[in-house]
């Protein structure tokens, strides 16, 4: 696969304080690749170093093979970026604003108005278009950040958690538009702290905490790493004894067990018919229950897993 | 590139209804307010006659310069009287001073013009003015004379005394209309008001200036990250965006001033294309500071907003928007204040317009104007040649 970005030793310090320690990845051509990572982790100043916005201490960055500088243009009219915060002007409506950023890449006018109607169109803001920026709600103002940032229709695109604070519609109409950006040849680098997100839409993904890799890999390859099969939940009606719990603990395969208040979590190792042998047991000891499921491991149990914390920490 | 960018900033500035009452409005409300308040006043001050003592003795009697034009600021048939005078010895006239009766009285003596005064207000300083002005003029006519003696011995001629006495009295009468104007023009303090609200609506360019240039700094905002990603000269971004503010700027000066000569029936005097210069000029200084302090590395827009304000409403303060006595205290006690100030750099320029027949005084504020806005672009541009940040 043809490398885009590749990232060589990148270290950005703050005084003291060491944001991003020589961080070394590649990016490749159409792939959507998850930057994941709780707050303050270093996911943002790394997107802002290698957009050149930020000086860094040391390491490389080349993007399409070329090093990457402000003066680069011819890389920077390849690239768009949607920021965490949104960044429209609240004096124009949504479609001044796309074409005001359109218009700093694009000089056709024919062109650019092409160019707009299709960022309105995958962002799905066709209704909006003479609305102001404070006339929309949180979810509509997403999208514009959204359209603002892709619409000159860039080969690389940088998401910087685009769907913070967003409605569940609102969140899925910009994933569905984020998976279109790609089917149209644009590689995404997406960073988030939403788990699900990236499960459904990256088809790589790196960890980062306190500005290093923790790991990298697909889904299935990051699950691997961590020393679980499945959890299973047992929603109780009556509490357990502990000669109980103790048999409990006792199943092959249990590696972990959490009690709350009126359930208990188990966590296995590794097992193909845990669920079938847990009913039966459950069956056999006439503990009563309401409900019983398993899930399979998320990205937020290989992160707690390798971290010790929580991803949205 | 150039052209989009101007198109849009120039929409973006204009649809900031804050930046738009502040910048564009605010001086047309001003001006009428200052109308409303300061109309009435000034008719009455018309009728304030300074009340002045001469020591009548001999000296006095003999100055016939000085006493011509005292005589003719003291006419009670001339509509712009200035003075009422009253001739005392000077132990009566102490007694009056200290009685607060007369506002000051003149002494002369063989070598010189005194003025003794107790206090040091308005009517003071136009009674120095008056004589230091007379003592001027008598100046430039003994010169004249001896010039003009020494000129006819030299090439060996008859000293011809009636030509230069001729001389002497053409120049006496063309000084009778100045003085004459004199009367006219201390009536009209309320002009300083105009001038500072003309200097104030000058550097609120900087309002204008600074909201643009933060749309182009990765630092200051996100939208001006966003715009920096683009492929595009900030050198491009920072000339359409001048373009567009001065453009602006340009509009509210000339409403400004329209709106003062038409309908407040302002009289800026018969200069009004250094009116104009100094405005232009004012407004481009305006912008600079905006450019400086916009792109200047502060953490917050109230940091940038509160700096701002400082250097344009204290500035304005000092030069004697709120109370023409306060830009004689800072001229009087803290000179380079207002020497640093570029709000009395603009009221002072317009006031020499008004107040002096030549323009050394104006000239002075306009190129001290010039050389300010210089430093700030110096500045601006230092900072501005910073593409990557520390922090952002």
């Amino acid at each position: 696969m043809k490398k885009i970005i590749e990232i060589k030793n990148l270290t950005k310090k703050y005084k003291q304080l060491t944001a991003i320690d020589n961080l070394s990845f590649d990016v490749y051509e159409n792939e959507i690749l998850g930057l994941l990572g709780p707050n303050g982790s270093g996911k943002s100043t790394t997107i802002n170093s290698i957009l050149s916005l930020l000086n860094y201490d040391s390491g490389s960055i080349k993007i399409f093979n070329k090093e990457m500088s402000p003066e680069a243009y011819d890389i920077k009219s390849k690239i768009g970026v949607v920021f965490q915060d949104v960044a429209v002007f609240e004096e124009l409506t949504v479609i001044e604003n796309i074409d005001y950023f359109c218009g700093l890449y694009i000089n056709d006018k024919k062109i650019r108005k092409e160019y707009v109607k299709d960022a309105i169109d995958l962002v799905g803001l066709n209704e909006f278009i003479k609305f102001y920026p404070k006339q929309l709600s949180g979810g509509l103002l997403r999208r514009l950040n959204i359209a603002c940032g892709i619409a000159h229709k860039p080969k690389v695109i940088f998401l910087d958690e685009p769907t913070v604070a967003v409605d569940p519609q609102s969140r899925n109409s910009i994933l569905e538009g984020i998976k279109k950006l790609r089917e149209n040849g644009a590689t995404i680098i997406y960073t988030t702290h939403y788990m699900e997100e990236v499960e459904i839409i990256c088809d790589r993904i790196i960890i980062i905490d306190k500005g290093k890799i923790i790991a990298k890999g697909n889904k299935e390859e990051l699950k691997k790493l961590v020393n679980i099969e499945e959890k299973i939940t047992i929603e109780l009606l009556e509490k357990l004894s502990n000669v109980q719990k103790e048999k409990i603990i006792k199943l092959n395969h249990v590696v972990e067990f959490v009690e709350a208040e009126k359930s208990i979590v188990l966590t296995y190792s590794s097992g193909r018919k845990n669920l079938s042998d847990l009913i039966e047991f459950m069956n056999n000891s006439k503990i009563k229950y309401s409900r019983i499921y398993s899930e399979l491991p998320t990205l937020n149990d290989v992160f707690l897993e390798l971290t010790g914390k929580e991803l949205r920490d | 590139m150039f052209f989009h960018n101007f198109k849009y900033t120039l929409k973006v500035l204009l649809k900031n209804k804050v930046l738009v009452f502040w910048a564009i409005l605010w001086p047309l409300i001003l001006g009428t307010l200052f109308y409303m308040a300061f109309s009435n006043m000034a008719s009455s001050e018309k009728l304030d006659i300074i009340n002045l003592g001469i020591v009548d003795n001999e000296y006095y009697n003999k100055n016939e310069y000085l006493k011509t034009a005292i005589d003719n600021l003291s006419n009670s048939e001339n509509e712009n009287q200035l003075f009422k005078t009253t001739y005392e010895d000077q132990e009566k006239l102490n007694e009056m001073l200290n009685s607060k009766k007369i506002d000051g009285y003149i002494y002369v003596d063989i070598n010189e013009i005194k003025i003794i005064v107790k206090e040091s207000n308005i009517n003071q300083t136009i009674i120095k003015y008056v004589v230091d002005e007379i003592e001027e003029y008598q100046n430039l006519i003994s010169d004249l004379v001896s010039y003009k003696v020494k000129d006819v011995l030299l090439n060996n001629e008859i000293p011809n005394y009636d030509q230069i006495i001729n001389n002497i009295v053409i120049k006496i009468n063309q000084e009778k209309n100045y003085f004459n104007n004199l009367s006219e023009k201390n009536m009209d303090y309320m002009m300083i008001e105009y001038y500072t609200l003309l200097a104030m609506a000058c550097l609120y360019g900087a309002l204008l200036s600074s909201e643009a240039i933060k749309n182009y700094l990765g630092n200051a905002s996100r939208k001006g990250s966003r715009v920096n990603l683009a492929p595009i000269k900030r050198t491009t971004l920072i000339m359409s965006g001048f373009l567009a503010t001065f453009i602006i700027q340009l509009a509210t000066i000339t409403s400004l001033l329209l709106y003062t000569i038409f309908m407040l029936k302002v009289d800026y005097g018969n200069q009004i294309h250094f009116v104009i210069l100094l405005s232009l000029v004012g407004s481009i200084a305006g912008i600079s500071l905006g450019f400086l302090v916009g792109s200047a590395p502060f953490k917050s827009d109230s940091t940038r907003n509160g700096i701002m304000n400082v250097i344009v409403m204290l500035g304005c303060f000092f030069a004697g928007m709120m109370g023409v006595k306060m830009k004689y205290v800072i001229d009087t006690n803290l000179p380079l204040i207002n020497k640093l100030n570029p709000s009395n750099m603009i009221t002072d320029g317009f006031y020499s317009l008004y107040y002096y027949d030549n323009l050394s005084r104006y000239y002075f504020n306009l190129l001290s104007l010039l050389f300010l806005t210089i430093i700030f672009i110096i500045i601006s541009v230092y900072y501005l040649r910073r593409k990557k940040y520390d922090s952002i």
